[in-house]
């Protein structure tokens, strides 16, 4: 075919020519260098939607379904998470460590010299006995704030009942409860 | 520049698919829109036609790749951008290797800087359609962006066809002028 006119051109470039006539058209302005000239930037808006106010479109992106393109923001998000996380658990655990440093440290222990003996292997301990008057129990705990006293738990059951009382006494007079035992 | 049969012919072969067929008719109708696109990018005339060939064929070859619902144009442009890039770099190396005196690779065969070039394309096109009057520029985005037909933007803004016509017309040749200052190339 001759060179088109630019009617035809613009009939092509509307979209409302017919078929076979538009792809003649196309095909001759993309051989032939003096039409190319004169309609091709015209011809080549089609290739840029994207600055026409479409979305640009990569050929790789545009292969795959979303959850495939997300696949790397989600392992990125994961590593990222475990990240965080270890550091953090590596914190809490050096935070924790310091922290029972502190209660076991020996300086605190030794401001209780009366009681080397409880600070050293109990931070609760319970005892309990059964005699004439039935059973009886009796759980401590060292509080760490009053470490001079010691609060305690007792459980007594008898014939008369079940009683529970919770008192707070001197580190030395918990430990001489097994004396109590008949 | 010579006429070359192209490799994504419009004659259906027996063994396409329907689906084939209308990615092959896509492709044909936007023959001359990357010829013009590959006429700036590619400087060498006899390589051009090179470059068109070898556009469609990678076109072809990753069909299934492409996302049916998104605009064909840009799509294909991206990949003529990469075979322009690539001809460059080689016609550069061929240079180099026969030793004639040549600019510095960097001086147009470099990727980057036809990626640079490409933004700055698009980045002019939008200012220029900016410019435009509100009517025809959403005629504009119609058209090209959404890919609507004439009558189907005469329908939604209420106008007639012809008149949808001439602001296509009129809006093509302010675009038009955006990219015309680098046609020509090379001789």
């Amino acid at each position: 075919m001759g060179c088109p006119s630019e009617s035809e051109v613009d009939e092509v470039l509307d979209r409302v020519a017919p078929r076979e006539r538009a792809q003649a058209v196309h095909a001759h302005v993309a051989a032939c260098e003096r039409c190319l000239a004169q309609f091709g930037a015209s011809f080549e808006l089609e290739l840029w939607g994207g600055a026409l106010g479409a979305e640009t479109t990569e050929p790789a992106r545009t292969a795959s379904p979303w959850w495939q393109r997300a696949r790397w923001r989600a392992a990125a998000a994961a590593a990222a998470l475990l990240v965080v996380a270890g550091v953090g658990g590596r914190r809490w655990l050096a935070m924790e460590r310091s922290t029972q440093a502190t209660r076991l440290d020996a300086a605190a222990v030794s401001a209780l010299p009366e009681s080397p003996f409880l600070a050293v292997y109990a931070l609760e301990f319970e005892q309990g006995w059964r005699g004439p008057n039935g059973l009886e129990r009796r759980t401590a705990r060292l509080d760490p704030i009053k470490r001079a006293s010691i609060d305690y738990t007792e459980v007594r059951r008898d014939a008369s009942g079940f009683e529970q009382r919770s008192r707070r006494t001197a580190l030395l007079r918990v430990a001489a409860t097994p004396k109590e035992s008949p | 520049m010579k006429e070359l049969v192209p490799i994504v012919s419009t004659q259906p072969p027996v063994t396409r698919s329907p689906a084939e067929e209308a990615f092959a008719r896509r492709l044909a109708e936007l023959r001359a829109a990357v010829a013009s696109l590959l006429r700036r990018a590619v400087r060498h005339p006899d390589q051009r036609g090179d470059a068109l060939q070898e556009t469609f064929a990678r076109a072809w070859a990753a069909r299934g790749q492409y996302d049916a619902t998104r605009p064909l144009g840009p799509w294909l442009a991206t990949i003529a951008w990469r075979v322009a890039h690539e001809q460059e770099r080689r016609r550069v190396r061929r240079r180099e290797e026969e030793a004639v005196e040549e600019p510095p690779a960097s001086a147009h065969g470099d990727e980057p800087l036809r990626l640079l070039e490409r933004r700055e394309e698009e980045a002019a096109l939008a200012a220029a359609l900016a410019q435009l009057p509100e009517l025809p520029r959403e005629v504009v985005r119609r058209f090209y962006a959404e890919g609507e037909s004439v009558m189907a933007i005469a329908v939604a803004l209420s106008l007639r066809e012809n008149t949808v016509k001439s602001h296509l017309r009129r809006a093509r040749l302010a675009l038009a002028k955006t990219l015309a200052p680098r046609a020509g190339g090379e001789a």
